[in-house]
């Protein structure tokens, strides 16, 4: 078991330099001159001049290289073109919103993806199985900010439940902050589930053909013994690792909700970054979201194991 | 035998899918299975033996149709009762054991887990305790290094250790049934009498009645008190083992036992065998359905359709020309029959 959490550990080193370094190049994979290309279509030679001196874009690629390297290790992801501020801070500034939203997001979708493909795997063939399905393909339909502007409409707007837009940090208390949380990521989850709720049902009526199953039964388990303990069990791997796939594409659909929302996170400040060209934000950003990534992924890797005995053995 | 059988099946059916197109998997089944006794439900693949035992415990498919006019459990009927109440008898009363032991065990549980839940499952005790009849339970069937296996998971045990293990699981709550449905099939040969000879001592040692599906005559000449032997989805002879393999009162059953490779034969001989295959009956079959593989069917077999008959103390058979083929068989082997009873 240790063994298998190490090689995991050991697998993440080669991944993380790849980003590293992609990112890094990031900036002069772009065509032209870097500098140029920051400074905009108005800019004076003089600016340019600036721009690239103040980036060391002057000096051989390796020597940046390391420069950016030996700052990273300080978590230095140097200044913000646009606002002059460190973009280490930057980012520490929005990243709570966004993981609290990313937070909600994924227990909402638990919560009900999962019951809801069990319960359809269950009655499959019936009006119910046909309810989540539907559910499912208009999850994947529905533009978020459609079902954003739409849940303001009724919830805020209408029915007065809850605030229209904006963000309360976790400072001032985690039932302000899960309320102003709510709507974004209702929608959000709307999306995911989609998806969790179609692998859940797909996967545990396969497994519902099992012999297995057919010996619970025999020895006197209840359906929902069967299907929670039983069968869902088998289920992990699979349901888990479009969890953790979903995640990315859940950072795109932040982006939008961030905006529907007003509410201050990575999202917005990577829009924001993008139309400035403010490439050290768009940098760290990068970088920030490929961390996030991995770690989940690693996270996913390693609940393999609780779910399936055999994996634990494959690692020694 | 007073009062009521432990098990009490008359005219079980079941259907698969409705209408003209249904398909009849079992059609009019009717037997009985005593205490501590040993029933074997003998046909080819498609013959409707596996589908009986699983209606019997109520484990068909969302798909099938069951109906009765008897299911009974020591006089509680079967047909009809809450699922609440079918899950307090499965387990603890019928237990049921499979073909496939690599697949019938959950992969994601230990083996003394799975063991323990079944214990629970229907009494009350603690975990510590369910883990000790666990244990107990594996050194029953003779798992070597038992305590170890208790915290192995299924993967890492043969099949035959797996087949011992839903043995011990099936009869942790000494059920007074244990349903084996072709339980070494799909074992290696010189595990398949291990695990017929573990079921034979815990059934003696428990006084538990088996159901016993399969298509191996020799399994059935070691194990069975009664045979019912079933062709499309049918009884077609049963009585006692020996009466039956000594004097097989319907074609079928005497095909079937003309195919078992006789090994004391010093000849290689070709292996005698029963044409064509098992009808899947979607429709109504007009006469015997055996007759269009009979060796001794005549032109009246494709038009009526034989009932089960008596024909001698616990024996019954359904073949209108039994008469007929007994005493052609009579005119055969008069002589060595009169040596016999002399």
């Amino acid at each position: 078991m240790l063994k298998y959490v190490g090689l995991r550990l050991v697998a993440v080193i080669p991944v993380v330099a790849f980003v590293v370094v992609a990112v890094f190049l990031l900036l002069h994979l772009a065509p032209g001159d870097p500098a140029a290309l920051i400074a905009g279509e108005n800019a004076s030679p003089q600016q340019v001049a600036l721009i690239r001196a103040r980036l060391h874009l002057d000096e051989p690629l390796l020597a940046q290289f390391w420069m950016w390297l030996a700052h990273l290790g300080t978590l230095d992801l140097g200044n913000s073109i646009f606002s002059n501020q460190p973009v280490a801070r930057l980012i520490a500034q929005r990243i709570e919103p966004t993981l609290m939203l990313a937070i909600a997001t994924t227990v909402l979708t638990v919560l009900f993806a999962v019951p809801a493909g069990v319960f359809a795997a269950w009655k499959s063939g019936s009006t119910l199985d046909r309810g989540v399905m539907l559910m499912s393909v208009s999850g994947f339909s529905i533009p978020v900010f459609v079902i954003g502007y739409a849940l303001i409409y009724v919830f805020a707007i209408q029915l007065h439940w809850l605030p229209v837009q904006g963000y309360k940090p976790l400072a001032g208390g985690l039932w302000p902050c899960l309320r102003s949380l709510l709507l974004p990521s209702i929608a959000l989850a709307l999306l995911f589930s989609a998806l969790v709720a179609r692998v859940a049902r797909a996967t545990v009526l396969e497994i519902l053909s099992e012999d297995y199953i057919r010996t619970a039964q025999a020895k006197g388990a209840r359906t929902p013994r069967v299907l929670l303990l039983h069968a869902l069990k088998n289920a992990g791997v699979p349901i888990v690792t479009v969890i953790g796939l979903g995640f990315a594409s859940l950072i795109g659909g932040m982006v939008v909700t961030e905006s529907v929302f007003n509410i201050p996170g990575m999202g917005r400040l990577t829009v924001d970054a993008i139309m400035h060209r403010d490439y050290p934000v768009v940098q760290g950003v990068m970088l920030t979201f490929s961390v996030v990534l991995i770690v989940v992924n690693l996270l996913v890797d390693l609940s393999y194991s609780l779910f399936d005995p055999r994996i634990r053995y494959r690692g020694k | 035998m007073i009062g009521s059988p432990l098990l009490d099946v008359a005219n079980l059916s079941v259907t698969f899918g409705s209408g003209p197109a249904a398909v009849r998997a079992a059609v009019g089944v009717s037997f009985t299975l005593e205490a501590g006794r040993t029933l074997c439900l003998v046909g080819e693949s498609g013959s409707g033996k596996s589908v009986t035992a699983l209606a019997v415990m109520g484990l068909h498919g969302k798909g099938a149709h069951v109906a009765a006019d008897r299911l009974a459990l020591a006089g509680e009927s079967l047909t009809g009762v809450s699922p609440a109440r079918l899950a307090a008898i499965r387990g603890r009363e019928i237990s049921m054991i499979f073909q496939n032991p690599m697949s019938s065990l959950n992969p994601a549980f230990t083996i003394g887990y799975q063991i323990a839940e079944a214990i629970r499952l229907h009494e009350a005790v603690d975990k510590a305790a369910a883990r000790r009849r666990a244990l107990d339970m594996l050194e029953h069937v003779r798992i070597p290094d038992a305590r170890r296996h208790l915290d192995s998971y299924p993967h890492a045990l043969s099949g035959g250790m797996r087949q011992r293990a839903m043995v011990a699981m099936a009869l942790a709550c000494r059920p007074k049934i244990l349903i084996a449905d072709e339980p070494t099939t799909a074992l290696d040969v010189t595990v398949q009498a291990q695990i017929l000879d573990l079921i034979e001592t815990l059934q003696r040692e428990f006084a538990t009645a088996v159901l016993l599906i399969t298509h191996d005559l020799g399994v059935v000449a070691e194990m069975a008190d009664e045979v019912a032997v079933m062709y499309a989805g049918r009884i077609v002879e049963k009585g006692p083992a020996a009466a039956l393999f000594d004097a097989p009162a319907h074609p079928y059953t005497e095909g079937l036992l003309a195919a078992v490779p006789d090994h004391r034969s010093a000849r290689k001989e070709r292996l005698s065998e029963i044409p064509g295959n098992v009808p899947v009956v979607n429709r109504e079959i007009p006469g015997c359905a055996f007759a269009p593989r009979c060796a001794r069917a005549r032109p009246v077999c494709a038009e009526r359709s034989p009932r089960l008959e008596a024909i001698a103390a616990g024996r019954a058979s359904a073949c209108l020309r039994r008469a007929e083929i007994e005493a052609e068989r009579a005119g055969h082997v008069l002589p060595c029959r009169e040596d016999r009873h002399a």
